[in-house]
């Protein structure tokens, strides 16, 4: 199976590490994984800003790079979401990707390992406390789990698979799914507000002792890290995809 | 065109079809209703008390021991205030405890629904002081649906399910019992 | 209490913007206020938990009332026929206003007609929308709100914060001093019991001297004409069963086809409001005793129209049990005011800009769209998509502001052009490497104001997968 790997463009500048360790865990379980080096960016912050017009073009370069790949995996749930959600709908002519709508052949990295590849261990090891952010678009747009709110019982695929970590230890949290309050432009429009959540996020993992903050959207933590570092605090961030690569 | 055409005409251009469910329908869980229902009205703040009929008022005399003016509108009790269709809200205002019978009562929650015909003055179940209904256990359901299912909503003018004493958490979410209605309730399931 | 930020654009016409993140600002600016808050409205969130997972059949429920919601509102017209006939058949006086201002006429002229001077009024979110108080005090009626929130609120000179809970706002002292002030309680008395009780005496008093009564309404029912009212303090039937005279304001979206329809509704309402198991007074009103009047009064103000937009009628099914409110992170930090509109919150925020998409053009962005709203909904309204959706309509109806507008250009373009964006993130690096920290962190730069930027890594993962094929560690 034919995997493109799609890397958000903060990730490509600023997290490295992280589409690194996605690429090496996607060829740990056998995926023919390639990096379309001519992509950018899913569209998302401008749509999300109110300009889904604006992100014609971003739809247009995600297609072109991505029609041909059988599965397009992304280390960000946000991403996928918006490619899910609103990318218009396309089905390519091309055999043999052309079977369904790109966007229902993009997914989230987890719920890839999960529903696609069927992973069942991952041979990784962390001897750490481990806080688990559950980034809201991956929570609950993609239902990576079943959220506080919502009376189900629901396996939370990324919970699972860092539980096949050896060593792992996951902290309880006293909200276990609130949002950070990044929310792309609203981290800078809303300043006041998206600080203050972060700051209470970050509380709720270091009262429970977390030595590392882990979760499937570097946005998220990307905001998380920049409120601890200014507060220099010790605690360490890490996508899912490092921990499950064994990284960390 | 007068605004009631005004709204039904641009109302009527927005028609669409959806389809309208089936009432549902949900067993209840194990175990004895009656029971779930004595355990609901103690959550809601209420008093409950499992007896017989003609016991009724002995309980209303201990538990309510101080209470002078009493009105009651069912023969398990006998009152102290003539209550009547017209009482002026003189009458109305005094009382103490007040005394009915409900229709019925719901064990998911510990309500009871109580109607016109049981009241003989609306305003007197919520001036009183005190509250206390008397329903019979083989008209307890289980849940809302089964209740209304059970019940004709507009058989009497007025209708209301009553769920625990009088209650309000608007200063700082504490909860204070006895906002503007009863400060207690007690009720009774008989056989 | 600081109310929203309100001032004039000069951009197009110049209404007044309400500026959520300048009030929120101010509100998160009392730290240990914004706690307190916080903290209180998540205790609300946490009891609707427990009482949602006592209702094994909870999501189910959740469906059912959102397809009753949907099927109603699409045959609104015939439905609304059908009540105004049966309740007209029960002694019902039924009343139409297109608008608020026509709402508050009729309010007050059933008054005047009957020489009412003294009304309570339990809580509506409608006559606050409509602004009825004030209309009918021009009228030399003396209008008293008798729930406890709302009593607060009215003696304050204040506006609900919040549509459950409307002082939520408040802390005891703060109303200790206010019922000192006007009730001439104990000073500095701030215990809950004592101030409910205080305000229970002076409110009892004015109960029975009212000449009339008004209420909201939460259900009303189309096969029987007749209304429910949902209330915990009992001060919704003290003031109906005393006063000769009750007035029942209702929105049109309120009607559901059958009795049966509120197991449903009633089994979500008060679970999903404040954790009850059902709210303690569920009054269903259909006749009049003898002598006496109900009056009912349903609303259009806006609604017809909402109704219209494909995107966002589903606003109408809200049941009005604030649970987006209390779950909502952003709410919980930034206060109810800082909505500046009638009901605040997520839900608030999808509401508000079908009235003036203009002046409530920020609300929508008060929000992180992580969704908990939605799933909260006991109606199930996809409330975040509509935030996402009335974004966009705000982009196509020409209300953005410039700067915006042109941000949004240049991103569209060097986000969504693979060279451009290579172009443009090299400069980002060339600039976030040699620039000195104080160039970097200066004060427009709002990110920085409280967090570090990321760490440059030596080169981006584009440049390692190009240099070394994807191979090399």
């Amino acid at each position: 199976m034919k995997v493109g790997l799609f890397i958000p463009c903060y990730v490509d500048q600023f997290y490295p590490q992280v589409a690194k360790a996605t690429l090496q865990l996607l060829r740990k379980f056998d995926c023919d994984v390639e990096y379309p080096t001519n992509q950018a960016c899913c569209g998302q912050p401008m749509a999300n800003a109110g300009f889904q017009n604006r992100a014609r073009a971003a739809h247009r370069s995600f297609e072109k790079n991505f029609d041909r790949f059988d599965y397009v995996v992304s280390p960000s749930g946000s991403c996928v979401l918006y490619v899910r959600d609103h990318h218009p709908p396309h089905i390519s002519a091309e055999e043999p990707a052309g079977s369904a709508d790109l966007s229902e052949r993009t997914w989230e990295l987890c719920e890839f390992l999960t529903d696609v590849v069927g992973v069942e261990s991952t041979g990784a090891t962390c001897s750490r406390r481990v806080g688990l952010h559950q980034s809201c678009h991956g929570l609950r747009g993609l239902r990576l789990g079943a959220g506080s709110e919502r009376q189900l019982q629901a396996e939370n695929k990324v919970r699972s698979l860092l539980e096949m970590v050896d060593g792992i230890t996951l902290v309880d949290l006293d909200r276990p799914d609130e949002c950070c309050g990044f929310g792309g432009t609203f981290a800078v429009t809303e300043e006041a507000v998206s600080v203050r959540m972060g700051t209470d996020r970050l509380a709720d993992h270091l009262s429970h002792r977390a030595e590392i903050i882990t979760g499937t959207d570097m946005s998220c933590l990307m905001h998380l890290e920049g409120l601890a570092r200014r507060r220099s605090e010790s605690v360490s961030f890490r996508h899912v995809a490092e921990i499950l690569n064994g990284d960390v | 065109m007068n605004s009631r055409d005004q709204i039904l005409s641009r109302v009527g251009q927005h028609r669409y079809d959806s389809p309208l469910p089936d009432l549902p329908s949900f067993d209840p869980p194990e175990g004895s209703v009656i029971d779930a229902f004595g355990r609901a009205v103690e959550t809601t703040a209420g008093k409950y008390v499992n007896c017989y009929a003609d016991e009724v008022a002995a309980h209303i005399g201990r538990i309510h021991s101080r209470a002078d003016r009493i009105a009651s509108t069912t023969g398990l009790v006998n009152g102290t205030v003539d209550l009547r269709d017209d009482s002026g809200s003189q009458v109305v205002g005094s009382i103490e405890l007040f005394v009915c019978m409900a229709e019925l009562g719901v064990a998911e929650n510990g309500a009871v629904w109580i109607t016109d015909s049981r009241l003989r003055s609306r305003a007197a179940l919520f001036a009183t002081q005190h509250l206390a209904v008397v329903v019979r256990r083989d008209s307890i359901v289980w849940n809302m649906h089964d209740a209304y299912r059970r019940i004709t909503i507009n058989k009497e003018g007025f209708g209301v399910f009553v769920c625990g004493p009088s209650k309000t958490a608007d200063i700082e979410q504490s909860l204070v019992i006895g906002a503007h209605g009863p400060r207690s309730l007690t009720v009774f399931a008989i056989e | 209490m600081s109310s929203a930020v309100v001032e004039s654009d000069t951009e197009f016409v110049a209404l007044p913007v309400i500026h959520h993140a300048r009030a929120a600002a101010a509100f998160t600016s009392d730290a240990a206020r914004t706690d307190w808050h916080d903290e209180s409205l998540w205790l609300v969130r946490k009891k609707r938990d427990v009482a949602a997972a006592a209702v094994p059949e909870w999501e189910e429920l959740r469906a059912l009332a959102s397809a009753v919601k949907e099927h109603t509102l699409g045959r609104l017209d015939e439905y609304l026929v059908q009540f105004e006939k049966n309740a007209t058949e029960n002694g019902v006086h039924v009343h139409w206003a297109a608008d608020a201002d026509e709402h508050n006429r009729i309010v007050a002229q059933i008054l005047r007609e009957r020489g009412a001077r003294r009304l309570v009024k339990s809580k509506s979110m409608l006559t606050e929308e409509c602004g009825l108080n004030g209309h009918l005090e021009a009228d030399g009626v003396e209008v008293v709100d008798t729930d406890l929130g709302e009593r607060i609120i009215q003696l304050a000179g204040d506006t609900p914060s919040h549509i459950v809970m409307p002082a939520i706002h408040y802390k005891k002292e703060e109303i200790g001093t206010l019922f000192n002030r006007t009730m001439g309680t104990q000073e500095g008395s701030a215990d809950p019991q004592y101030l409910t009780e205080a305000a229970r005496a002076d409110l009892r008093k004015r109960f029975f001297a009212a000449d009339a009564s008004l209420t909201g309404v939460n259900f009303a029912v189309a096969e029987t004409g007749g209304f429910v009212v949902c209330t915990n303090e009992g001060n919704a039937d003290l003031g109906v069963h005393l006063a000769p005279i009750h007035i029942a304001s209702m929105g049109i979206e309120k009607l559901i086809p059958r009795a049966d329809d509120l197991g449903i509704f009633l089994r979500l309402l008060a679970r999903s409001a404040t954790g009850q198991p059902l709210t303690v007074y569920s009054s269903h009103f259909h006749a009049p005793t003898p002598g006496r009047e109900i009056h009912l009064v349903l609303v259009d103000n806006g609604r017809s129209e909402q109704l219209g937009r494909e995107a966002f009628a589903a606003g109408l099914k809200c049941i009005r049990c604030g649970a987006c409110m209390n779950t909502c992170p952003v709410y919980r930090r930034s206060g109810g005011h800082s909505y500046g509109s009638t009901i605040p919150g997520p839900i608030g925020s999808i509401l508000a800009p079908n009235r003036d998409m203009k002046k409530y053009r920020e609300l929508p962005y008060a929000s992180t769209l992580c969704g908990s709203c939605t799933d909260v909904c006991p109606v199930m309204i996809d409330i975040h998509e509509q935030l996402y959706a009335w974004r966009q309509e705000e982009t196509r109806a020409g209300v953005q502001p410039p700067f915006k507008r042109l941000s949004m250009l240049f991103a569209g373009m060097f986000l969504g052009r693979p060279r451009l964006y290579r172009l443009g993130a090299r400069l980002m690096r060339f600039a976030l490497s040699r620039l000195p920290r104080s160039a970097i962190y200066n004060r427009w730069n709002a990110w920085g104001r409280e967090r570090e930027l990321p760490q440059l890594p030596e080169e981006s993962f584009r440049d390692w997968y190009v240099r070394t094929g994807g191979t090399s560690e």
